[in-house]
């Protein structure tokens, strides 16, 4: 003789058996076809891996040409014995300006750099939870999806 | 008029024929409002749920790659966004204390449950159920009223196969004791 497992119970399934039905209410192909017709198109493919590391590489070249750009000129104006012929005194300076915060604030002694150089390590890290939270999810989404 | 597979309205609905949509959405309405609502326990939070459950399932469409059948993915797709409403909204069921519900018999609650009338016994099962938390009752759900085999309950779940069965069996550990009490209750 077959025995039952624990999990199973033929009494319990009889009587819950017996129990009616929940039936959607009238009108609801309706509803969901209304709902339908009016929600944003069917998501084509997302992006790939490949596509999504670009735009992450987008968005930080991005970010390093708006430091380039903030920081070029303020270097240029607070240094005037600085100018384009003298690179050799210019490179030094930038290399202080990325490698360390105290040596950029001893170079440029501009105040305002200290701000920018947080803004921008504040965009920078912003951007990275984004796009972390944005993967995290759909990685979420696409299991679910995914069978 | 005949009735196609599954398949052959997904295809034509991704192929851009949004109307090819309503057979599903006919087909599967009731099994996918029965689930949602026997977890969220409200008839209108129910029926919004069902209706955002088929709008996600036609807008993931594309993402869904067959490997099991489209009921099965569209409880799935339910069957979370169930859960979901319930943890944000923080449904919480009265629970029995698990030391005490080996306390019983299963023969003799058996017994006493069949020398009721139908609507009685109807009315103490509805009420045994109501005190099983949302997980639990999505499992009656599946289990008990649609047959679902215990690997299909764990693709619907996200639950390992062996998870399932243990908490079938606390299920119906649970649903013996609360019975039991009911009927105490009822005689005193």
């Amino acid at each position: 003789m077959n025995e039952i497992p624990v999990y199973k119970d033929p009494f319990l399934r009889e009587i819950i058996h017996t129990m009616e039905d929940k039936k959607a209410p009238d009108g609801f192909v309706f509803s969901v076809m209304r709902a339908v017709e009016q929600s944003p198109a069917m998501h084509r493919q997302g992006f790939s891996g490949e596509q999504l590391l670009s735009v992450i590489l987008l968005g930080v070249a991005a970010s390093v040409s708006i430091l380039f750009v903030l920081f070029i000129p303020m270097i240029f104006n607070t240094l005037p014995e600085v100018n384009g012929h003298n690179i050799a005194a210019i490179l030094p300076i930038i290399t202080k300006v990325f490698f360390s915060l105290q040596g950029m604030m001893e170079a440029v002694r501009v105040p305002a750099l200290f701000g920018v150089s947080v803004a921008v390590i504040l965009l920078l890290t912003g951007i990275d939870v984004l796009f972390r939270s944005g993967i995290h999810s759909r990685r979420q989404s696409d299991k679910l999806l995914a069978i | 008029m005949t009735q196609q597979a599954d398949t052959f309205y997904i295809d034509q609905v991704i192929a851009g024929n949004s109307a090819a949509y309503a057979p599903l959405v006919e087909r599967y309405r009731h099994m996918v409002y029965s689930l949602v609502v026997r977890i969220v326990h409200t008839d209108a939070v129910a029926e919004e749920i069902s209706q955002d459950v088929f709008v996600k399932a036609y807008q993931s469409l594309q993402g869904f790659q067959r490997k099991a059948q489209f009921s099965t993915w569209l409880y799935r797709i339910a069957y979370n966004a169930s859960i979901s409403y319930t943890r944000k909204h923080k449904q919480e069921m009265s629970s029995i204390d698990d030391r005490v519900i080996n306390n019983y018999s299963e023969s003799e609650v058996q017994d006493n449950v069949m020398g009721l009338n139908e609507e009685e016994q109807k009315k103490v099962i509805a009420g045994a159920l109501e005190t099983l938390n949302e997980t639990d009752r999505a499992l009656v759900e599946l289990f008990y009223l649609r047959d679902k085999r215990v690997e299909e309950i764990a693709v619907i779940t996200g639950l390992t196969q062996s998870n399932v069965k243990v908490k079938l069996h606390r299920i119906r550990k649970r649903l013996y004791c609360t019975i039991e009490k009911m009927l105490e209750m009822e005689m005193t």
